[in-house]
């Protein structure tokens, strides 16, 4: 993991990234003994952040 | 072990890339109708790492920019051998046919919906009754919303999955199902709904390989 932090919008896609990854997708057995990332949970901790999305005027420009 | 990465409508095309621990992509010609895209690797001890989990991701990617009809798989601890892998697609044929059916041509949206300021965060004074009272109204109400939301972009959708109040703040979760073709005017329709609803927050990501409607053990046709 890097460690600088990643820009919001990179967070955002990584935790949909995960959760479609971890959580969705065809199953063919009944043997997904893997844990799960609880994402809402995930959503909570950057709903700080993601509630100051809504003034952010150019995303891109945060990306430097 | 075999990592399977997707299925696909037969027959499967390839990508120029390599997958999870750098290992080579191949074609497991299942059944007539449906092949495997996978990998081998090396035996998966716990969870997945980040770095196999953003390999499949990319994979999978990839692989949908490429093929029609294709359903991404879930990431899990793999399969013995080919015999193993074609035997469970074998016996869920049917199930993964439909599957694909409806996913061919079109790709996911997912959205998410925040209110920034949800009632269930908020204190009421008075008695017991009178809050449990308030709080079922603001409940409904945040239901009602999102359910106004949803329903307007379904419609535009070919399926469509949705779950509200995951969490008091996630007024609404879902993931549409969109023809290639429409994903532009769909994003507009998010941005209209959003235009129309200054207080909440929209979180709308894609297009996604459809992950979320590749789910047959769940199937809703």
């Amino acid at each position: 993991m890097s460690s600088t932090p990643r820009p919001l919008q990179q967070q955002v896609t990584l935790v949909e990234l995960v959760d479609r990854v971890l959580n969705k997708g065809v199953v063919l057995t009944g043997d997904i003994t893997l844990s799960v990332a609880d994402v809402d949970l995930v959503y909570v901790g950057l709903r700080v952040l993601i509630a100051s999305m809504a003034t952010l005027e150019a995303p891109e420009a945060e990306q430097a | 072990m075999l990592h399977l990465y997707v299925l696909t409508e037969h027959p499967a095309q390839l990508v120029d890339m390599t997958g999870i621990e750098d290992s080579v992509l191949r074609v497991v010609e299942v059944t007539p109708a449906v092949d495997a895209v996978v990998g081998d690797v090396s035996i998966a001890e716990g969870q997945p790492g980040e770095a196999a989990i953003l390999a499949h991701a990319a994979v999978v990617e990839e692989l949908a920019g490429a093929n029609e009809a294709l359903l991404p798989a879930r990431f899990s601890r793999g399969y013995p051998s080919d015999d193993a892998l074609g035997e469970a697609i074998a016996e869920r044929e049917p199930r993964i046919s439909r599957a694909l059916d409806r996913v061919r041509g079109c790709v996911e949206i997912g959205l998410r919906v925040f209110d920034d300021a949800p009632a269930a965060d908020r204190r009421a004074e008075g008695s017991g009754r009178a809050y449990m009272q308030s709080r079922l109204e603001e409940v409904r109400r945040a239901e009602q919303t999102a359910a106004e939301l949803h329903d307007a972009l379904a419609a535009a959708a070919r399926e469509s999955v949705s779950r509200v109040l995951a969490t008091p703040q996630l007024l609404l979760s879902a993931a549409y199902l969109v023809p290639r073709s429409g994903v532009e005017p769909f994003q507009r329709a998010v941005g209209g709904a959003e235009r129309d609803r200054p207080s909440l927050t929209f979180v709308c990501t894609g297009p996604w390989p459809p992950y979320s409607f590749a789910m047959i053990d769940t199937e809703q046709a």
